[in-house]
């Protein structure tokens, strides 16, 4: 009797343990759909695993528009391409990946997770390209725009083009006008209503180099990516 | 006669004895110098270590106990890999770099060879890079909170696994420090120095090891280690060829300062209840134990050894002024002063001494050559102490223990002597 309470348990809280060759159309979906997709990795039906689908579904379901949750259990072989591109099973169980539109990895939680946690999992669109362009490797160059204005510092140009950076960075803009992004200022710790760009640098992993005003020179920006150790050439300081 | 053939003389006609006595002499001198020069030696090599790796700690199954920081995976238990990634997500603060290994016996040309699963860095990155999110939060609660907007940076302690090294880091020749190479494919393996000596093998070559072939992509720089004489490969390799699962022997996490690695053993225990953490000195302290005693119990062998060395001198020097009552009741006769006859019985023990306590010294010096590299694997480094506490003792109880016979012939009357038959 427990055994067949235990099943019923498990598909209604892990819906899709039923229909795993559709897991990975899911995922799709939902990335195309502009959802944050969090998913669950679990391997079996235990207290902590019910705990956090319970959590993860919640917050999905309070945020469905933006938000879905999937379950992947990892003994399910047709669902190895998903489980090896997380390396699921080197992993404590239940772990929940939280994923951008994009394809950025927004968060990792083991064995269990907050609502809180959860919702900083959710980023803005030019957020979430900033964490991939870190997770690609690139050095991300962040210009945070006043309203009003698209013009981009004349140093970001000129550090972009550098031979040391040429195809190493990415350029991300985000402008003070678009209320979506609101929370990238938030995060950042820059008000909306600066009246002139604001840079930021961010190296890989997740290596906050500096907060720059809009006269900043590419030579600056260099000389703190040098100094930082970070690009592997030889003007590095290898830290 | 010069007063030195005298003794010299003397000492050749009863050679027998002399010798006896000088062995006794000779055997504690050597057993201390060769006995503290292991000692120190090993207390050299524990303090290197201390050096070197004091700030790491190693994750291990429970119930393991071991003395050997190098082959902390030869115990042969096994724990989940998923503990490796529990420590790496977790982002604590002076974990500088995770080095799991999987040790596995396999044969290669019909030889039995230790071949050992790591885990390059490059593998960390990949994880570390999901919490990039995390990172930035972090970095930017640092770097941007206190309005230090410039320059804020991980910097040693506060440096993560998380980061991917750059530069002289990801050459090989920085595995004797770093513990962990930079990269390494799925088909290469990696030969310690000693094992590619002695097979004469190059980057380049092939190995075929578990049915597979590998190549050879690098011969790690000499470490000192058991780890010179392995081949290793990467271990999700091995485990999959070996059928043994996610699972490593061990998880060696560098710390930064032996400051944080004190609160990190606290965290990984916390982490991890169901291993066991723990930390070099943990290690080395039965060793620094057995040092602590052996060098107690050389003492002690020492100084039983003196007291029946001079215990012998003072019965071979009795036993001498015995016998020779009418020699030194003729010098006597001649002219020799009580002092110069007493003179003539010290400086015999005197000999007997220096002598016993340099041939004791050359046989401590060739024990402890012999028995440090070979048995204990250590490069000795004689121990001057000993040497000297050995000469300066071995001397003062040849001396002291002829006063009372060296006594006694200056007070023998000439005409008694020649009155006995």
């Amino acid at each position: 009797m427990r055994k067949l309470i235990g099943c019923v348990l498990l598909v209604a809280i892990f819906p899709t343990g039923g229909i795993a060759a559709t897991i990975t159309e899911q995922v799709e979906s939902a990335m195309a759909a502009g959802k944050t997709t969090y998913i669950m990795m679990f391997r079996s039906n235990d207290q902590a695993s019910r705990n956090m689908a319970h959590t993860v579904k919640s917050h999905a379901t309070a945020n469905s528009s933006r938000a879905a949750f999937i379950a992947v259990n990892i003994n399910d072989k047709s669902q190895s391409e998903l489980i090896q591109k997380f390396d699921a099973t080197r992993l404590p169980m239940p772990t929940t990946f939280g994923v951008a539109p994009n394809g950025a990895v927004t968060g990792v939680f083991r064995l269990a997770v907050t609502r809180d946690q959860l919702a900083k999992a959710m980023l803005t669109p030019q957020y979430a390209a900033t964490i991939k362009a870190l997770q690609d490797q690139k050095i991300a160059v962040v210009c945070l725009l006043p309203k009003g204005s698209q013009a981009i510092p004349s140093g970001v140009t000129q550090f972009q083009q550098s031979a040391d950076f040429k195809g190493k960075t990415e350029r991300i803009l985000v402008s003070a006008d678009d209320v979506s992004e609101e929370d990238y200022f938030r995060r950042t710790k820059v008000a909306t209503d600066i009246q002139s760009p604001v840079i930021m640098l961010f190296v890989p992993p997740g290596l906050v180099l500096g907060k720059f005003d809009a006269n900043v020179l590419g030579e600056t920006l260099a000389e703190k990516v040098h100094s930082s150790g970070k690009c592997n050439c030889k003007k590095c300081l290898h830290k | 006669m010069r007063f030195h053939s005298l003794i010299w003389k003397e000492m050749l006609r009863r050679p027998g004895q002399n010798i006896t006595t000088l062995l006794t002499v000779a055997l504690g001198v050597g057993a201390l110098v060769a006995v503290e020069s292991v000692v120190s030696s090993s207390e050299q090599k524990l303090a290197a270590q201390m050096q070197q790796l004091g700030a790491n700690i190693l994750v291990l199954p429970d119930g393991v106990s071991l003395q050997d920081y190098y082959a902390a995976d030869e115990h042969g238990k096994t724990i989940p890999e998923e503990y490796v990634s529990r420590i790496a997500l977790a982002q604590k603060v002076g974990v500088e770099e995770l080095a799991p290994k999987l040790a596995v016996q396999t044969e290669w040309k019909s030889q039995q060879i230790v071949l050992t699963g790591i885990l390059p860095r490059t593998e960390f990155y990949k994880k570390s890079a999901w919490q990039s999110v995390d990172l930035l939060t972090m970095g930017l609660d640092e770097s941007l909170a206190d309005g230090n907007a410039v320059g804020s940076t991980h910097e040693g302690c506060k440096g993560h696994s998380s980061h991917l090294a750059t530069g002289d880091k990801t050459d090989l020749s920085s595995y004797a420090s770093t513990r962990v190479v930079h990269e390494l494919n799925q088909n290469a393996v990696l030969v310690g120095a000693d094992f590619a000596a002695t097979h004469g093998l190059q980057t380049g070559q092939k190995m075929d090891l578990l049915g597979e072939t590998f190549q050879i992509t690098g011969v790690l720089p000499a470490t000192g280690t058991t780890d010179d004489g392995r081949v290793f490969a990467h271990l999700h390799r091995v485990q999959e060829l070996t059928d043994s699962g996610p699972v490593v022997n061990v998880v060696e996490v560098l710390g930064c300062c032996e400051e944080v690695a004190d609160n990190l053993v606290s965290d990984l225990e916390t982490m991890l209840p169901e291993a066991r953490v723990v930390t070099i000195s943990q290690i080395v302290e039965t060793q620094v134990t057995v040092n602590r005693l052996m060098a107690k119990l050389s003492y002690a062998i020492f100084g039983i050894l003196m007291l029946m060395g001079g215990a012998s001198i003072a019965s071979v020097m009795f036993a001498n002024v015995t016998e020779r009552r009418r020699e030194l009741g003729t010098l006597m006769a001649l002219g020799a002063t009580p002092a110069m006859v007493a003179r003539l019985i010290l400086f015999k023990a005197l000999t007997i001494g220096l002598a016993g306590s340099g041939v004791g010294f050359l046989l401590g010096l060739a024990a402890a050559l012999v028995a440090g590299p070979q048995w204990l694997g250590l490069r000795i480094l004689i121990s001057l102490e000993a040497v000297v506490v050995g000469l300066v003792a071995a001397v003062l109880v040849a001396l002291l223990s002829s006063y009372f016979p060296a006594r006694k012939a200056a007070h023998l009357d000439p005409c008694l002597c020649f009155q006995e038959r």
